[in-house]
């Protein structure tokens, strides 16, 4: 415990300096903007700004990038109260007694609320992070090739659950960016795999590009073919942002509840973030004293939510510290933040980087604080941003990605190739598939190709000596469960479909 | 169109492709099970997601559902292509004419996402390049393209 107060205390010293402070205060800023603006979420938004931290060291880029991803959820409630649309999927229940709540006149407690809740769920999430995240990666320590590579499998059959949509279609995109991820240069035998002839692809499917195409160009190219409609958000003075005795005393457990349900949910794979603001929304509803008041306008129907919603995205970083697996699409970003920086992240991430590990910890306390101070009084601006027209918006939001693409190397190859990732990107939107997984699968890729080919080099031509050690046992055991889950359904499915008549 | 239509189009193309790969994983060393060479895992996962794909295009004919996308309206098609169209010429053009490219690909989207007259877009395109090239040359320190503009900089 003393030395994790101490790597704390170090951490908050680093974190305090000028640069850090401002990349953390222009991270939640732009974070909250971002939940505010139509069209770009979180993972839009960070695909975006990720060119901007190449001039920075890698710790003050992930503390930006992290800001941009906590602070997104803050600023999602804000529309979901005003205007009655959700900045971010996570705060789409918001909507329905937060709104309510507007058009009753209790906007400003709304909005109050659901900046407490979301402090109160985001710092309990970051003391989460602070305990589990370290002893997780110190047992992490003892994997070898073989436990990497059972990891890997059990890791991209659980993450193609990413964004809760069908498993087959997330597991084709999973597979589809492991094979993306296999283009370039082999790393054992140097040997160039599917470039074509082409000089740029040597070095492999260059991550920035992918990502801001598939999140980033794709949501432009779908706002020019329907440009979201611009909404009048109510207004709200500073002097209403109190709230009641009773609207107080009816906010505490929800906020508890909704903590407490949020975190755990973060460390599953999946769109943690809104699952969970929904289950809390639920128990609300169960626990109320007043559950007809609900979809009419009650305080607990905002407290809960926002502050599990908080709770799940803060939850969700510790996958990615302390085992380099992201569970939700923003993380899976900043994973990929963390390795343009040149940061391996994985097990060893908090080993070897411990001073960057207690930096972002102690950065996501202070942000946390910071979104508090700015949310409370500058709401009517952040509210004001909902009626920027996407005429403005979208040309410079493609200016941005151009030279975000092209500074990576300074070639116009990064360019083509977030264009082609954009308009694939694109076309996935209209056909249901999401562009998460396969990210992931791109992300996770190396990893996975080189534990596999270690474990089979160490296998010495017996599959015994892989599948007797334990932890490789244990988890090619939860791999097989998830297929057969997954079969039982698909069959349960086939079943439904035949009883019902034609 | 249809959402299946759309779904069928990508699911053929992303077909193809992966046929593509697992035709020139077979070229690559491909090795043993035990020695696996830099082709082995890309045949493996190729066919592995070959399969996975033709199933899923053969799940998507037999799908009746045929939901209509609103979205593609013909106003919104010819801003959608102008889009893809404006950012592809800007691609070819970037080096040569460098922050020309860069305010033409600016004005001409913001026309096409429907600013009425020419003032608005060109003030928009001449304040955001300047922005962005003085922010990348003395900011970030990442020279963007200057083009025909090369001399004129320095």
């Amino acid at each position: 415990m003393e030395g994790t107060l101490g790597s704390l205390l170090q951490g908050f010293a680093a974190a305090l300096s000028a640069n850090n402070l401002i990349a953390c205060f222009i991270g939640v800023v732009i974070g909250t903007i971002t939940g505010v603006l139509p069209g770009i979420g979180p993972t839009g938004a960070i695909a975006l700004l990720l060119p901007l931290t190449f001039g920075m060291d890698s710790g003050t880029g992930l503390i930006l990038l992290a800001g941009i991803y906590y602070g997104s959820m803050y600023g999602g409630s804000t529309t979901s109260i005003l205007v009655n649309v959700p900045g971010e999927a996570a705060s789409m229940v918001t909507c329905l007694d937060g709104y309510q709540m507007a058009k009753k006149g209790r906007a400003g407690a709304a909005l109050s609320v659901a900046a407490i809740g979301s402090w109160f769920a985001g710092t309990l999430g970051i003391v989460g992070l602070m305990l589990f995240a370290p002893p997780l990666a110190e047992m992490a320590l003892s994997f070898g090739p073989p436990e990497y590579f059972a990891l890997g499998v059990c890791m991209l059959l659980l993450l193609s659950n990413l964004t809760g949509a069908s498993f087959s279609r997330a597991l084709l995109m999973v597979l589809t960016g492991v094979l993306l991820s296999m283009m370039g240069t082999d790393i054992i035998t140097g040997t160039d795999r599917f470039t074509f002839g082409i000089t740029d692809l040597s070095s492999g499917v260059e991550l920035l590009p992918a990502i801001m195409g598939l999140f980033g160009l794709a949501e432009v190219l779908a706002v020019a073919l329907t440009p979201y409609a611009v909404s009048d958000a109510a207004k709200v003075k500073f002097r209403e942002l109190y709230l009641k005795k009773e609207e107080m005393k009816r906010s505490v457990w929800p906020i508890l509840r909704g903590s407490l349900i949020g975190f755990p949910m973060g460390l599953i794979p999946g769109p943690a973030a809104f699952l969970s603001s929904l289950l809390s929304y639920k128990a609300e509803k169960q626990f109320s004293k007043h559950p007809e008041e609900f979809g009419k306008g009650a305080i607990e129907g905002v407290a809960g939510p926002e502050s599990a919603n908080n709770a799940a995205s803060s939850a969700a970083m510790i996958p990615l510290l302390a085992l380099g697996l992201p569970f939700a699409p923003p993380t899976a970003l900043l994973l990929g933040g963390l390795i343009i920086h040149g940061v391996n992240p994985g097990p060893l991430f908090i080993t070897q980087h411990a001073d960057m590990f207690w930096l972002v910890v102690a950065s996501m306390y202070l942000g946390n604080v910071m979104l508090l101070v700015l949310n409370l009084p500058l709401v009517g601006v952040f509210a004001s941003l909902t009626k920027v027209q996407p005429k403005v918006l979208m040309p410079v939001v493609v200016g941005i990605m151009i030279v975000g693409a092209y500074s990576l190397n300074n070639s116009l190859f990064d360019i083509w190739m977030m264009i082609i990732f954009g308009v694939v990107g694109f076309v996935m939107k209209y056909a249901d598939y999401d562009p998460a997984p396969l990210v992931v699968g791109l992300v996770l890729g190396p990893a996975f190709e080189e534990g596999l080919r270690k474990t089979l080099l160490m296998s010495q031509g017996s599959l015994m000596n892989i599948a007797t050690r334990p932890i490789t046992a244990t988890l090619f055991a939860i791999s097989a469960l998830i297929i057969a889950w997954v079969g039982y359904r698909w069959l349960q499915g086939v079943r439904r479909a035949r009883r019902q008549p034609a | 169109m249809t959402k299946s239509a759309v779904e069928k189009i990508f699911l053929g193309g992303l077909l193809a492709c992966l046929g593509i790969y697992t035709v020139t994983a077979m070229g690559l060393r491909i090795g043993t099970m035990w020695e696996p060479g830099p082709g082995y895992l890309p045949l493996v996962l190729g066919g592995l997601t070959f399969a996975v794909c033709a199933l899923q295009l053969a799940g998507s004919f037999s799908r009746g559902v045929k939901e209509k996308i609103s979205d593609f309206t013909r106003d919104g098609l010819k801003r959608l292509f102008v889009y893809i169209a404006t950012i592809i010429l800007f691609a070819l053009g970037f080096t040569t004419l460098g922050p020309a490219a860069f305010f033409l690909l600016l004005v001409i989207l913001a026309k096409t996402s429907g600013f009425q007259g020419w003032g608005y877009p060109v003030l928009l395109a001449a304040i955001f390049t300047v922005i962005t090239y003085m922010t990348f040359f003395n900011l970030l320190l990442i020279p963007l393209p200057l083009g025909i503009f090369e001399e004129m900089w320095w």
